[in-house]
């Protein structure tokens, strides 16, 4: 089979995967020739501890989740308890709030006019606790994603079988010993891709390391764009950025290896083991820390506020911001999903070279910070803009700076959330309908439309939800990219704590997390896409 | 009407089809037989235009559908396809289903025409009825009613019978078979069950290691096999002097027969024993299982008849 298979589907599934990837590519370009006195300057003073910031956060955040995550995981899969459903559950609902939001909002309550040193003060403390430094951006960044380990290794922890783990109980393997030396090697595939997750997401994020002024590879992308109104040094930083990613994905690959553990089904699965008054204790204890942190005072913050502010600050303003966040979200979740189903059925109906990985290449973005595709995306869409001003003597930008650009952007960096969700679908159904279609005498379209799409309408559904909630969630991207005075959740939230006005923006924070709950709710009620 | 030559087919260097050459006529019900891997359901997505071929040509009808430079489109090729698990369109009832193929057509012509078929393989009445709540036998039927609506040059079935019970089996062969036979199609069955493949073919292609070991009428490949993996295939077979001798062609006896034996072992299997003698035959030492009515102690000798040796 050819290795660039050409024909009417593959063609147009290059073009559609080349635009997507071409910001990366852009930032790829100019960061090669990239030059001048400000790069230097950067070069000599910032990047060093840009670089040592960016690999601490990542060292420590991925400490700090692998502890909650793996440990939650394994005490709610492993062992009973009272209300262990209900921690089971806890345990992924910080999902539903963004880093960026968890970090104002312990802004908040430890800042100096914060309840935390106010209470200090009265009981005659002078000291005021500074929390603006690395260890509380590794703390919070452990919180906002410990879900993602907790959530993966929980449902491969779940796979574990009696036909395992009784042989090792057998030969008297001690807890500690089944998991050291047999639950945790038999789920490395999956701790190492959610710890993979963890560690783009930290990359990428942008609001938590501003705020508490840490400055990491994502700020300074900021910096440098917006800052000292430098693009080639953007594109530089972008590029470190990238290399990172990079890295992260080959160490990935390689701890990976070829490891494939398939467990019996028809085995039975593991009887929960009930744990004792002290270790029960200690078990809540340790679960309790992250639920709270990460979930409940962040979650009954913004709902008290919600309700104290809500008069002063639903308003036209709101209804405009949400507006906005819906149009823009929508259309791009719309497009994503079109897209996926696009380039998943080319690969599926011609899954041959470099077409059956054209999904995959596809969703390079969603690897990138958003701060990165942000960056090739201005580049790419100025350059534009200038040719088209000196070839055909427009006034004004023509696409850059447009809700265009910002949905272009969007798609760019979360079509892989939909690809992943369209393609299992596909999985799902089988190629025989297909088949079965095509032998009848229908063409690749008709098949498409009347046979496979509408057996995949959860699954567009489950895709659009995924790729609407990470889109209003998404706040680098949306700074760089979104129109002058355009406002969506995310940015609202940001300026409004940026401004002092912490708890008017409250009902914006509310909002995020109601649309965010959404697909954990689908994914609750288990339902099957 | 079927014209399969020196087609060949690879996977990452492993040879799926080696230079296969099956003819097939018009009204011929043919079955493709072999162990799984050895290239049976590739030569029939070979057929349908699922797959491309590295080498080879086949032709329908005189008109080259597949070859290394010409490749008509499965949707153009009138060849029907009833799958291993009958995929049908779990959202479409069944009138819709049959209907499907029917795409151009008036409305009243399509009504009539899947009336005609559906009363054909007697499912007349379940027009609004969807898939699921079809038993296996029944969706086999619609199947095949999507496939006879189009009516195909040719049909190929994968493994059509393996999703039904043993007991449904035999009633729902003679079923398609009879309404085959009636409709004078042309058809091809994937299958590794020789009894079915015997029961319902004309001709019988054994393939193995992607090659066609033997192309024959049923009654030629089961009596007088090629290979020692084709005789054995289709049941207990004997070698000796390079032949391959079926077991029920040989019998003992205790007072006469063509061949001195002795006794290896007698073993009870329920409705018979099982004899294992030893023979030499044109100097050969040569080694016998035998179906026998009673059990024989070891060392005894005995006579070998084998009928038409």
């Amino acid at each position: 089979m050819p290795f660039l298979p050409l024909n009417r589907w593959s063609i147009q599934t290059y073009f559609f995967v080349l635009t997507l990837i071409l910001p990366a590519i852009v930032v790829i370009v100019f960061a090669f020739g990239a030059q001048g006195e400000t790069l230097e300057h950067i070069k000599e003073t910032i990047l060093a501890d840009v670089v040592l910031n960016t690999l601490y956060v990542l060292l420590g955040t991925v400490s700090v989740a692998s502890v909650f995550g793996i440990g939650g995981a394994y005490l709610t899969t492993f062992y009973s308890f009272k209300m262990d459903k209900l921690f089971s559950f806890l345990l992924a609902m910080p999902f539903i709030v963004p880093a960026y939001i968890i970090g104002f909002i312990y802004g908040d309550i430890f800042g100096f006019y914060g309840p935390v040193h106010i209470f200090i003060m009265q009981l005659g403390f002078k000291n005021y606790i500074d929390v603006l430094n690395g260890y509380m951006v590794v703390f919070i960044m452990g919180l906002a994603l410990y879900p993602y380990v907790y959530l993966i290794v929980k449902a491969s922890f779940s796979k574990t079988r009696s036909t395992i783990l009784y042989p090792a109980i057998n030969l008297g393997a001690t807890r500690t010993k089944i998991f050291f030396r047999l639950i945790i090697p038999l789920s490395r595939v999956s701790i190492i891709g959610a710890l993979t997750l963890v560690v783009m997401e930290c990359i990428s994020e942008y609001g938590v390391m501003k705020f508490y002024g840490v400055d990491t590879l994502s700020t300074a992308i900021f910096n440098a764009w917006f800052g000292l109104n430098d693009p080639q040094s953007a594109a530089y930083i972008s590029s470190i950025a990238m290399i990172f990613v990079v890295s992260v994905l080959l160490i990935e690959k390689a701890a990976r290896g070829k490891i494939s553990y398939k467990s019996e089904k028809s085995s039975a699965k593991i009887p929960k083991e009930k744990l004792g008054f002290i270790a029960g204790a200690a078990a809540y204890l340790f679960l309790l820390i992250p639920i709270t942190f990460g979930f409940l005072i962040p979650f009954l913050w913004t709902l008290y506020y919600s309700v104290v502010y809500a008069e002063n600050i639903i308003d036209m303003e709101y209804v405009g911001v949400m507006l906005n966040t819906v149009a823009v979200a929508g259309v791009s979740s719309i497009l994503i999903v079109f897209g996926a189903i696009f380039v998943s059925y080319s690969a599926r109906i011609f899954p041959y070279g470099i077409n059956k990985y054209s999904g995959k290449i596809a969703s390079l973005g969603y690897a990138l910070p958003g701060a990165v595709i942000g960056v090739g995306i201005l580049i790419l869409f100025s350059s534009i803009d200038n040719w088209l001003i000196a070839k055909f003597n427009f006034e004004s930008m023509l696409i850059g700076g447009t809700v265009f650009a910002l949905i272009f952007g969007y798609c760019a960096r979360f079509f892989a959330v939909a690809i992943n969700t369209v393609d299992g679908s596909f999985e799902r159904i089988g190629i025989t309908v297909n088949k079965a279609a095509r032998s009848l005498g229908a063409s690749h379209i008709k098949t498409l439309l009347k046979i496979e799409l509408p057996l995949m309408k959860r699954a567009m559904l489950f895709a659009f939800v995924l790729a609407f909630v990470d889109i209003v969630k998404e706040l680098p991207l949306t700074l760089i990219l979104r129109p002058f005075n355009y406002e969506t959740l995310a940015t609202k939230t940001y300026e409004m704590v940026g401004s002092q006005m912490m708890y008017e923006s409250s009902i914006y924070v509310l909002s995020i997390m109601v649309a965010a709950f959404i697909p954990l709710f689908l994914t609750i009620l288990k339902k099957e896409y | 009407m079927l014209s399969i030559q020196n087609i060949s087919k690879s996977y990452d260097k492993r040879t799926i089809l080696d230079s296969i050459s099956i003819d097939v006529g018009r009204g011929e019900i043919v079955s493709v037989l072999g162990k799984s891997g050895g290239g049976k359901s590739t030569l029939l997505n070979a057929i349908a235009g699922f797959e491309r071929l590295d080498d080879g040509f086949i032709s329908l009808e005189g008109q080259t559908i597949s070859a290394k430079n010409v490749f008509v489109e499965p949707s153009k090729r009138g060849i029907g396809f009833v799958f291993q698990n009958y995929a049908l369109f779990p959202h479409l009832n069944v009138f819709e289903n049959v209907s499907f193929a029917l795409s151009g057509a008036s409305k009243a012509h399509k009504k009539e025409k899947i009336a005609a078929v559906l009363e054909l393989i007697n499912l007349s009445g379940y027009e609004k009825k969807y898939p699921h709540v079809l038993s296996g036998g029944e969706q086999q039927r619609v199947a095949l009613a999507r496939v006879l609506v189009m009516e195909p040059k040719l049909i190929l079935f994968d493994e059509a019978f393996s999703s039904v019970d043993t007991v449904l089996k035999a009633s729902i062969q003679k079923e398609l078979l009879a309404i085959l036979r009636k409709l004078k199609t042309t058809a091809i069955f994937v299958t590794h069950d020789p009894k079915e493949a015997m029961a319902i073919s004309d001709k019988i292609a054994f393939l193995e290691n992607g090659r066609v070991v033997q192309f024959d009428s049923p009654e030629n490949i089961y009596l007088n096999p090629v290979s020692k993996d084709t005789a054995s295939f289709f049941g207990p077979v004997n070698v000796c002097s390079g032949k391959y001798i079926r077991v029920e062609k040989c019998r003992l006896d205790k007072s006469s027969g063509d061949f001195v034996s002795t006794v290896e072992e007698s073993v009870f299997m329920g409705s018979r024993y099982e004899t294992t003698v030893n023979s030499t035959i044109d100097g050969l030492d040569c080694r016998f299982l035998v179906y026998t009515d009673c059990r024989y102690e070891k060392d005894e000798k005995l006579f070998l008849n084998i009928s038409e040796f």
